[in-house]
């Protein structure tokens, strides 16, 4: 070792922990180091690679002669980017703090003058921007396929790209809640069972519904709770050609996601706050 | 001023139902003042990470309080002048050396070129330097311990904090550790590290703090014990195995009182 340490100045750096300025600059950092985390994994390009094969693979249909496969491409297109996104999201978020406490390294970020909620934030946003950044790489794949195919994508998709991106919000924040309460294996099971289960589970509570039951605002409670994933997923409507949908459904769920991702990270806040680590 | 300060600090943690809660940490005073070196030695499972996690905030205490420049450990603003370096850590294996101290840095508040020119000094004193693009994973456990040094001294600390500091290091890199936090004590920072290689110890401290099953049993200066034991392995055996402090011939220790001769805080 070069013992050279003339530069280091034994002067106190205790900073101010709150302000707005500063929690965005630790959600930058963490942000910072989780995309080049995921960038560098190996698994995201595999991903990019199979839904690209996917996408051809079911184009290719149509060098035996079946025509009229558009929909059923675009399907295998969008369900693709869905899946793997999912997959990508969960697996992401489910490790942002169980692998901190596994490295050992949560006690050098926890060291650092910040509270557990600004740490727990920083790595919800790292999370949540890591998951647009692997999604619309996906998307941008299945896109850039469709195009070089020949088949059009209708202006939907833009709306497409903009509430998948507020569900991962959503998803972040409920995989993160998972992981501070039980295993990391298990975060990641229960996540992906219900959200890929999301449009049932959330469909019984409309069942449910009875203008004239006294139990109405417990179902509605439960509805707004209920891992509403589906919610956010235009992929039948952007296969089918719809038209874009009007502003106000779409203003609801930009403002329902947002504090519903925060519920479920101050849920899991409240067990990481005191927790012995 | 007191740089560390703790008063009837205990550490349960809980057991499995109809038994006893595990106390790691029972009933634990001492103070640090700025500008020491104090060791704080005990064997495997004397309590040592339990306070010192009780320190910086990672498990709440039992009962007791701890304090950092004055200020209560609960609260993040008294890490603001700590540099804290765990018994291992594997930093993320997909990040480089610089990034990781990046990372740390701008957790701390530092930004820009402040930060830039800090890191590169860093890793050049913990020998880094030519590894700084390397990922972590490529990196020796000896390798991933000096990033930890560097991420430790990164906020320039008035305190350091030091967990197994020696652990995974080479004899020179040992040596240029002890010769490093000699520095750092030149430059006004206190150091309170724990050990059980006690020939580290008895090398760089100016007192030391011996815990036993949870408890105090001694806390000395280390110049105490020139001429008066023949070393202070000698001195730790006696007070671990055999309950007796040798500076206090007359007194056999309890382990179960609490027993604190020497220093006065």
């Amino acid at each position: 070792m070069n013992l050279d340490t003339a530069t280091l100045n034994p002067s106190n750096h205790a900073r101010k922990q709150g302000g707005l300025a500063r929690t965005w600059q630790i959600c930058r950092a963490f942000t910072q180091a989780s995309l080049l985390e995921t960038l560098r994994r190996k698994d995201l390009y595999v991903l990019v690679v199979l839904t690209a094969l996917m996408v051809f693979g079911s184009y290719s249909f149509t060098f035996f002669g079946v025509s009229g496969l558009e929909i059923f491409v675009k399907d295998m297109a969008f369900t693709a980017v869905g899946i793997f996104s999912t997959i990508v999201g969960v697996l992401v978020a489910a490790r942002q703090v169980p692998e901190e406490l596994s490295r050992r390294t949560i006690y050098p970020l926890l060291a650092r003058p910040i509270t557990r909620w600004q740490l727990l934030l920083g790595k919800f946003v790292a999370a949540w921007v890591t998951c647009i950044v692997c999604f619309l790489m996906l998307a941008l794949v299945a896109r850039l396929v469709l195009l070089a195919t020949g088949i059009p994508v209708q202006p939907i998709f833009w709306q497409y790209l903009l509430l998948k991106c507020v569900g991962f919000g959503w998803l972040c924040g409920f995989t993160m809640c998972l992981s501070l309460l039980m295993s990391q294996g298990a975060a990641v099971t229960i996540a992906l069972l219900l959200c890929s289960g999301s449009a049932v589970i959330t469909r019984a509570f409309v069942m449910f519904y009875d203008p004239t039951s006294g139990i109405n605002p417990l179902i509605n409670a439960g509805y707004a709770l209920a891992p509403n994933y589906a919610l956010f997923d235009l992929t039948k409507k952007v296969v089918y050609d719809w038209k874009p949908i009007s502003a106000s459904p779409i203003l609801f769920l930009l403002a329902y996601g947002l504090p519903i991702s925060l519920f479920w990270l101050s849920l899991g806040w409240m067990r990481f706050r005191k927790q012995a680590v | 001023m007191n740089a560390i300060r703790v008063e009837n600090l205990c550490v349960e943690y809980r057991a499995a139902r109809g038994k006893k809660p595990l106390r790691a940490v029972d009933d634990l005073s001492f103070t640090v003042q700025e500008g020491e070196i104090v060791g704080f030695l005990g064997v495997n499972g004397a309590g040592k990470t339990s306070t010192i996690k009780a320190l910086m905030g990672f498990q709440p205490p039992s009962s007791g309080r701890a304090e950092l420049f004055g200020e209560a450990v609960e609260r993040a603003t008294s890490r603001g002048a700590v540099g804290f370096l765990p018994e291992t850590a594997t930093y993320s294996p997909f990040l480089t050396p610089f990034e990781t101290l990046r990372l740390y840095g701008e957790l701390h508040g530092l930004k820009g070129e402040t930060l830039r020119t800090r890191i590169a000094t860093l890793l050049e004193t913990v020998g880094l330097a030519q590894k700084q693009k390397v990922l972590n994973r490529t990196l020796s456990k000896g390798m991933l311990q000096r990033v930890g040094i560097a991420q430790a001294l990164l906020s320039e600390p008035r305190l350091l904090v030091l967990d197994e500091v020696s652990s995974g290091l080479d004899p020179i890199g040992r040596r240029d550790l002890r010769d490093l936090l000699r520095q750092q004590k030149e430059r006004g920072v206190t150091v309170f590290f724990s050990s059980h290689q006690l020939s580290e110890a008895e090398l760089i401290c100016d007192r030391i703090l011996v815990i036993h099953q949870g408890r105090l049993v001694a806390e000395r200066a280390v110049s105490e014990l020139h001429g008066r034991v023949a070393s202070l392995e000698d001195y730790f055996v006696g007070l671990v195995e055999e309950g007796r402090d040798a500076l206090e011939p007359v007194v056999a220790l309890n382990h179960k009182a609490r027993v604190v001769a020497g220093v006065a805080a």
